[in-house]
């Protein structure tokens, strides 16, 4: 049955029209066409639908519609409101994936970003490789951008204000 | 001094200058290629190519994607070739485009709108520049990518504010399991009268499919088909370990002798005979993205147009296949190439145009978007197929006169005869090629099309389940003989590198299997054996670059790590390629770090090269260590992520790539550039496998290198 959804996404209040059991993914990309949220497995194990949920990066490809109300949703296409807090860190985790050319289909793109930017936001004072990667463990890649990926997070964490703890790893 | 280079197939094919180029008025240039960006960033190296032959800036350059109605027909994007293919076509037309810039003493190119006849041939005989490309700019289209941008096929028509598509329905296929299923029809009629009125079913023979309005509303009422419909199947054979025993159940077998070179003499007594036998199981593409694809016929007339949007490799081919099946001439249909995620071989991308082509036909004038579900991409796209390998090999101590004693390692070995066996189903299933279509849904019409026979490509298009069985060591005599399981219910085809993966993996452990046996180093025994210049330099290269001797000295005091070495020129004639494998054995193979190292001749864009190399190496390290297919007697079973596990972030390794200088042959001229998309498949599960053994003792013959694998292989 059809109802009347209000969102919060991007910062912005949106009204529509979908079924109460509707997914988010389907809503957010056929109903709002913000189409940056990928759809990939349809079970929460590739991470490509995933979205800032209140702040926290969620697969979105199994969430019923209705759990979204109330809260705030943020989608890659936030980057244009400079006033959400998640903005800043963002725009400098594009850039740092722009100068390590880290994709290269690019199809978990998005998703690696939402949770990149919640780590970041989230960090205190440092990040570590290990961090990071635990943070992407959700995140499948099928081309193999991993390390190019790790690199461009950690550009922008520096970017951020973060400090990197020393890799435990020696190269 | 310039170069003259050889002509590209795709010259030959489509020799107009206008088939490659078009001036623009306000001085850039647009480049078409029959070649599809398959998420490898191959668009930006033909672009890197084109504005350093014609002296334009980048920007000044486009690329106009492939398209049945303007595109040279260039076949498939596969193999690793379109650097060759369309790189030196386009690079030709662009030599012949500067040179009519400086003859007629033009100040912009758009000046040669009026000079060059739709009908000019591009003159082969203009020599393109000999210097290294300079440019280095980054990829322009990950900026899109990051920001998200509706780029991709699967956002096609979504958007409704970005698209010309109007009108648009959304279809789904309703399927039973297996190669081929016959539907119950007596249950038909009640199924549909269940269904929601603004949902429409249609079925041709045993091929079902909905359209509804919203995606979700077509979803629905697929799955209740699904759940309604009833279907006479033919059991698949029993899966044991991703097909170990497909080659006992195969009902038929086409052997031929592949390769046969060299002179067989009789051994000596003191000759000493190998065997091994070495598997790889079935596989999953496994790429991002579900396959998905749009159509549109104009009218309901037998002559009405055919419009379809899809993410193949090959949109000609794909044409071909869809006039096939669908009963009207190829003239009538237009294939338009876009985007999809990651393309890594023959995915569902044709077999999804198929049906919405088939769908749309029932509601002219509306646009059909058919998207694949996880599942649907898991079991009809085709496989990778299981590959057996035995390899026997017969070795002689060379008798070293005793005044020159050699240096400690270096070998003093004969190679006198190498046999490579190879049983695999065929490697190719692609559209394009047949009498009849290669789209598996199309057999399930009432028009009864055939199930098509797995084949594989011929050797002078780089073989198949034969590519890289043909060693690259000298060996007195060598014998590849293939046989190809038949009649089995499996449809497969290629997978990135296609036999390579197997045969290199194999061809590599036995040689570590020889040198560990006659006490001798790998990497001396590999140097001892390649006469190829530049494979020994991409293997000396290597071996220096990880320190190997101290570093192999080094883990052996660490338990449970070892460092591995393996490398093969792919196809035979492709990029040369090196790989070192440093592992940590605990419960399981960690893989900790790798090294590559490449010679891909001309480097055309050094990070695109990198970037392929390594991404081709994390993805065999995750076939090495944890892929298989799995099946039930009624279907592919491997349908989610955590039935078809592939390496996560805190599992990938670290990987330094280098590539050899363009130059590497002779420093006075660039060597031909060599595709580097595929290359690394092969030498990395080798390597890993063979540092496996360095770190444990255990020789994993057969993959993936699980805990269950390597317990099994201790034990042997």
């Amino acid at each position: 049955m059809m109802q009347t959804h209000q969102l919060n996404v991007n910062g912005q209040v949106v009204s529509f029209k979908s079924g109460a059991d509707n997914t988010a993914l389907q809503t957010i990309r056929n109903h709002l066409g913000l189409t940056a949220s990928r759809y990939g497995c349809g079970q929460e194990q590739c991470g490509a639908c995933h979205v800032l949920i209140d702040g926290q990066s969620k697969p979105s490809c199994q969430l019923t519609v209705d759990a979204l109300v109330g809260r705030s949703v943020v989608t890659l296409e936030s980057a244009q409101n400079p006033e959400l807090p998640s903005t800043p860190y963002l725009k400098a985790l594009q850039a740092a994936f722009i100068d390590e050319q880290a994709a290269q289909c690019g199809y978990c793109t998005s998703g690696l970003l939402i949770s990149a930017t919640a780590l970041l936001m989230s960090a205190q004072e440092t990040v570590s490789d290990l961090q990071i990667r635990e943070a992407l463990e959700p995140h499948l890649c099928r081309c193999g951008t991993h390390n190019r990926v790790v690199r461009a997070v950690k550009k922008a964490a520096l970017q951020c204000g973060l400090k990197l703890t020393p890799s435990e790893v020696s190269a | 001094m310039s170069q003259l280079l050889q002509t590209s197939v795709s010259l030959k094919t489509n020799p107009l200058l206008s088939q490659w180029l078009r001036f623009e008025a306000n001085g850039s240039v647009t480049v078409f290629t029959g070649k599809a960006e398959l998420g490898q960033g191959i668009l930006h190296a033909l672009k890197l190519m084109a504005a350093h032959e014609l002296d334009l800036p980048l920007n000044s350059v486009h690329i106009e994607t492939a398209n049945t109605q303007n595109s040279p027909d260039e076949g498939m994007t596969s193999g690793s070739l379109s650097v060759q293919d369309s790189g030196l076509a386009i690079r030709q037309a662009c030599a012949h485009a500067a040179q009519l810039f400086k003859t007629c003493a033009c100040v912009s190119y758009a000046e040669l709108r009026s000079h060059v006849d739709v009908k000019l041939p591009v003159d082969v005989t203009v020599p393109t520049k000999s210097t290294a490309l300079t440019l280095t700019e980054g990829r322009d289209d990950i900026e899109a990518l990051v920001q998200g941008q509706p780029i991709f096929l699967h956002d096609l028509g979504i958007n409704v504010d970005l698209t010309p598509i109007k009108n648009l329905l959304h279809g789904r296929m309703v399927r039973g399991p297996g190669l081929r299923c016959t539907l119950r029809t007596e249950g038909w009629a009640d199924a549909v009268a269940g269904l929601p009125k603004e949902v429409q079913a249609f079925r041709d023979g045993s091929l079902v499919g909905v359209v509804a309005l919203t995606e979700e509303l077509a979803e629905k009422a697929a799955s209740k088909l699904q759940r309604l419909l009833k279907w006479d199947v033919a059991a698949l054979p029993d899966c044991r370990e991703g097909g170990v025993d497909l080659v006992e159940r195969a009902p038929a077998m086409d052997s031929q002798v592949f390769h046969e070179s060299g002179q067989f003499h009789e051994a000596s007594k003191d000759a000493k005979v190998y065997e091994a036998v070495y598997f790889r199981p079935a596989l999953h593409h496994a790429s991002m993205g579900p396959s998905v694809a749009l159509a549109v016929w104009e009218s309901d007339q037998a002559s009405s147009g055919l419009k379809v949007w899809s993410h193949t490799q090959g949109v000609f081919p794909l044409r071909k296949d869809l006039a096939l099946a669908l009963g009207i001439d190829a003239q009538q249909i237009e294939v338009q190439h876009v985007r999809g995620a990651g393309c890594y071989g023959h995915n569902g991308a044709d077999d999804v145009a198929y049906n919405a082509a088939w769908l749309a036909r029932y509601v002219p004038g509306q646009c059909v978007r058919v998207q694949w579900t996880r599942e649907e991409e898991m079991q009809q796209s085709p496989l990778a197929p299981a590959m057996r390998v035995k390899l026997q090999a017969t070795v002689q101590s060379v008798a070293v006169p005793t005044s020159t004693s050699p240096p400690k390692g270096s070998a003093d070995l004969e190679l006198l005869t190498w046999q490579h066996d190879v049983w695999s189903q065929g490697h190719s299933s692609r559209p394009g090629r047949a009498a009849t279509p290669a789209f598996k849904d199309s057999w399930l019409t009432d028009q009864q099309f055939p199930v098509l026979e797995p084949i594989n490509v011929a050797a002078a298009a780089g073989a198949g389940a034969e590519r890289n069985a043909i060693p690259p060591y000298s060996s007195a005599h060598i014998k590849v003989n293939a046989h190809r399981l038949l009649g089995l219910p499996f449809r497969t085809s290629a997978l990135r590198s296609l036999g390579a993966h197997a045969n290199v993996f194999a061809c590599e452990s036995f040689m570590d299997e020889i040198a560990d046996d006659q006490g001798l180093d790998p990497v001396a025994l590999r140097l001892s054996k390649l006469e190829d210049p530049r494979a020994r330099a991409v293997v000396q290269t290597l071996a220096d670059q990880v320190n190997w001797l101290a570093r192999r000295q080094t883990l052996s005091q660490k338990e449970g790590w070892g460092l591995g070495i393996a490398y093969a020129r792919y196809k035979s004639k492709g990029a040369y390629c090196a790989v070192v494998a440093e592992v940590e054995v605990t419960h399981q193979v960690n893989v900790r770090r790798l090294w590559v190292v490449a010679d891909v001749g001309e480097v055309i864009h050094a990070d695109g090269a990198v970037s392929q190399l390594e991404g081709g190496a994390i993805q065999s390290t995750s076939w090495a260590l944890k892929e298989q297919a799995h099946w039930d007697s009624n279907n592919i079973t491997s349908t989610h992520w955590d039935a078809y596990p592939i390496l996560r972030f805190s599992e990938v390794p670290h990987v330094q790539v280098h590539l050899m200088p363009g130059n590497s042959q002779n420093s006075e001229s660039l060597n031909a550039p060599l595709g580097a998309g595929e290359a690394s498949q092969g030498p990395t599960t080798a390597a890993i496998a063979n540092a496996v053994f360095h770190a444990v003792g255990v020789r994993v013959r057969q993959l993936p290198l699980t805990p269950d694998s390597l317990a099994k292989a201790a034990l042997a």
